[in-house]
């Protein structure tokens, strides 16, 4: 039992809503937002689903958050998870890092693949929203796709299994000095 | 009054009725344990020795996750021993916070025993507002107290837009959800 995953809806009885649903199923899912734990969401999946021995894998299509050296990739280094990042965000960089997305959807059939920032990329018109949610939602395999930027397109919107999105009730000042291991 | 450090740990909550709450926690401690950071995570209502995802990749770089629950609550035969063992992990969270020694702790699920009065939230909430100045404090769960929120400098709602379970009635997925 200790392996059970308690349910995080009290309201939600053991056998609902639907029995017919897939006891597996490759998932999309979309953390969006104007605050930055969308960023660091996709980074604990990548946790979790190298703890399980899955194969997982990590794309940024913006700049690493602000700050030398980043946490993340620091991180993503150490535990053996392969990451493409792009340096300057480019339309260009953008186009070539998503058709490597594009080809690990095609390939790999579990695990989790993590595309951070790719919503932003979408929102410059580097890349198509009908594209890429076409590319996401199409695949028949169990890979997990995580999907994080500021703004979802509707195409995404609609193709989606899971959607968050992450609002800043509070927030510290602008001004406020950047720290190392909480913002990069 | 002058502030000794130069650097405030800062107490975050990720609160709402969306996924990713414990989620993000976890991605802050890999960020801040990549940071070589030292980090340590309480988990409460999660099954004592549960052996999901986070534990699992935990225990192979060496990051603390300690686990002490019996499942949630609806669950629950016994509310008197569910009580205690929330309140025996509460001595552990509060143990670490106040010895210092650690950079980032994570209270995870930590507002429910809170909001079910198992834990006093005058206490929690005092307990990390006078922590040492450099610890940072992440606080995740359902439904925060206005203690809690009131002592936080950062607060996220994950608000569910769109939920698997709920509107697929698809399960919580291994390495995904846990």
């Amino acid at each position: 039992m200790a392996d059970e995953f308690p349910r995080d809806n009290p309201g939600v009885t053991p056998d609902g809503p639907e029995k017919s649903a897939p006891a597996r199923k490759g998932m999309l899912v979309v953390y969006h937002g104007p605050g930055a734990t969308k960023e660091i969401a996709g980074l604990g999946v990548l946790f979790r689903a190298n703890g399980r021995g899955l194969p997982v894998r990590h794309m940024r299509f913006k700049q690493a958050p602000k700050g030398e050296p980043s946490g993340d990739d620091l991180a993503l280094e150490t535990l053996g998870i392969p990451s493409h990042v792009i340096d300057a965000p480019t339309e260009d960089a953008a186009v070539e890092l998503w058709s490597k997305a594009v080809r690990h959807v095609s390939i790999v059939q579990e695990g989790v693949l993590v595309l951070e920032g790719l919503l932003d990329a979408i929102a410059e018109g580097w890349l198509s929203g009908g594209q890429v949610s076409e590319t996401l939602s199409g695949k028949d395999s169990f890979l997990h796709v995580i999907v994080t930027g500021e703004k979802a397109p509707s195409e995404l919107l609609e193709s989606a299994d899971l959607i968050s999105n992450m609002r800043a009730i509070k927030q510290r000042g602008s001004d406020a000095p950047v720290i190392a291991g909480i913002d990069y | 009054m002058t502030d000794p450090q130069p650097q405030k740990g800062l107490v975050i909550i990720h609160t709402g009725d969306g996924k990713g709450k414990t989620t993000a926690a976890l991605g802050l401690m890999v960020r801040a344990w990549g940071q070589g950071k030292s980090v340590k995570m309480f988990q409460f209502l999660k099954h004592t020795g549960a052996r999901f995802g986070e534990h699992r990749a935990a225990e192979k770089v060496g990051i603390s996750i300690e686990s002490r629950g019996d499942g949630f609550t609806w669950l629950s035969k016994d509310m008197d021993e569910t009580t205690a063992i929330a309140v025996d992990q509460w001595a552990h969270c509060k143990a670490a916070i106040e010895a210092g020694e650690t950079d980032l702790i994570i209270l995870d699920e930590a507002t429910y025993p809170v909001t079910y009065g198992w834990l006093d939230a005058d206490e929690v909430a005092s307990t990390i507002a006078n922590r040492p100045a450099h610890v940072h404090v992440v606080v995740t769960g359902r439904d925060a107290h206005e203690k809690l929120v009131s002592i936080a400098d950062v607060v996220t709602e994950m608000e569910d837009i769109k939920h698997p379970y709920r509107d697929q009635g698809i399960k919580a997925q291994p390495g995904l959800d846990f």
